[in-house]
């Protein structure tokens, strides 16, 4: 008992003097100043410990390469799902930027084109495409209440696009150039020879009364003619994609037109205001 | 070699040795944020293994050199070490000494240690977290991380050192 007593006293006592060394350390460390003893002391300490780590470090590096193998396998799967989410986030930014960029290159050439035509315009954007397999229409969404009406000229950047062909308050449905219903006063630009272009169900024009003589060849432009009062002349309307030599007896020569715009990809267009001219012949 | 010179060796070595490998293995350890206290968890089963007074001396030894070298403020982990050190010590004297109480202990003791850590840290200004905070993302994490290592330590401080536990009522355990 005796032994017990004076070993606890022992054990205390010589807690207590660790406890008030480190009691001690705490209180000057912390009252003094960067440059004081303790601070010092722990500089030094640090460079003699610091070739020690540092042979520990090379002893136990494989050790510490196979931890972290270890643990990159069983991060492994949370990492590849992380990167799979960041991937899908990046791909939907990339969708996003794009489409905002051919938006912006979009709007730019219709601001051009407005600009060029110098008439009284609308831009649209293209709601809808033609639902039936018989006609080639668009719808827009700009109607009456922005000063559309029947056979206005719809033109694009990239050419003519065609004519509307009803208007309600808010939105106006287009005949495109194609549509079999659609005649479009032109002309070929080299050689200025005039007829109609006109559509023929299939995604090219036929461009009708050209007589046979005139000079008509693949890959010359065609353009508006301006006559009839319902486009402004010099608008083009596509490239001649087949014009053979004349055959036989026919009056007027079969050439065919593939159009300059891509009409089943229209997103915008521009309505031309100021046409058709009054007392203008409907083709 | 003599069993009594051996130990007076051996306990030193181990509390550098736990010092170097926390400098330098632990941070690499790291898991859910946390990285284990070697230096603890050796001076705990010195302690359970050798008593009170070596496991508070071994205590204040070890965190006083990490406090050095580390640059902490100095005594705050020395502090905290030597009352696990001393209070682990005692625990062994009254119970079996099994893997379970060693585990317990280790649990214990860590918790305890970063408490006092923390509330000094709080007293003398330096407490950047807040305690719930603290207690959940870093202490409980911390202590069973601890408390899974323990085995492994234990093993090699027990070889190390080479002699049967001398207290009286230590039985040894599963290891």
């Amino acid at each position: 008992m005796y032994n017990y007593r004076r070993s606890l006293f022992k054990n205390r006592l010589v807690l207590g003097l660790l406890l008030l060394a480190c009691v001690v350390f705490l209180t000057v460390h912390y009252k003094e100043t960067s440059s004081g003893a303790l601070h010092r002391l722990q500089r030094d300490s640090l460079s003699i410990a610091a070739p020690l780590q540092v042979g520990l470090t090379k002893i136990t590096s494989p050790f510490k390469h196979s931890w972290n193998w270890t643990r990159d396998i069983v991060d492994s799967g949370e990492q590849y799902r992380r990167v799979r989410e960041q991937n899908t986030l990046l791909q939907k930014e990339t969708v996003d930027y794009r489409e905002m960029k051919a938006e912006n290159q979009r709007l730019k050439r219709l601001l051009e084109l407005k600009d060029s035509l110098g008439q009284n315009t609308c831009s649209a954007n293209v709601i809808s495409q033609s639902s039936d397999n018989y006609q080639s229409t668009i719808e827009i969404d700009k109607g009456t209440n922005d000063g559309l009406h029947e056979d206005m000229p719809v033109v694009c950047p990239e050419g003519v696009v065609g004519t509307v062909i009803a208007s309600g308050p808010k939105a106006s449905k287009v005949k495109l150039i194609t549509d079999t219903k659609s005649g479009i006063a032109a002309m070929i630009q080299e050689s200025r020879a005039c007829g109609i272009a006109s559509g023929n169900g299939s995604d090219e024009l036929d461009l009708e009364y050209i007589k046979q003589n005139s000079k008509a060849k693949k890959g010359d432009l065609v353009i508006t003619s301006g006559l009839g009062g319902i486009f402004p002349k010099g608008l083009l309307i596509g490239v001649i994609s087949f014009a053979p030599k004349g055959i036989g007896a026919d009056l007027y020569r079969e050439i065919r037109v593939s159009p300059s715009v891509v009409l089943g990809s229209l997103e915008a267009v521009v309505v031309i205001k100021d046409y058709p001219k009054k007392n203008y012949i409907p083709l | 070699m003599n069993g009594d010179l051996r130990e007076k060796v051996a306990v030193p070595l181990l509390v550098i040795l736990a010092f170097l490998l926390q400098t330098t293995v632990a941070p690499h350890l790291t898991f859910i944020g946390v990285q284990p206290d070697i230096i603890l968890i050796v001076v705990i089963v010195i302690a359970l293994l050798r008593g009170p007074v070596i496991g508070s001396v071994c205590g204040f030894a070890g965190g006083m050199l990490k406090d050095l070298v580390l640059l902490q403020t100095l005594g705050l982990d020395a502090l905290s070490k030597t009352l696990v050190g001393y209070f682990a010590g005692r625990f062994s004297e009254d119970g079996n000494f099994s893997i379970f109480v060693g585990m317990m202990s280790v649990f214990l003791g860590s918790f305890f240690a970063e408490m006092i850590r923390l509330t000094l840290s709080y007293l003398l200004g330096l407490g950047e977290l807040g305690f719930v905070h603290s207690l959940t993302a870093s202490i409980l994490p911390f202590c069973i991380y601890n408390t899974l290592i323990f085995p492994l330590v234990f093993i090699f401080t027990e070889r190390l050192l080479g002699v049967e536990p001398e207290f009286p009522g230590i039985q040894r355990g599963i290891i």
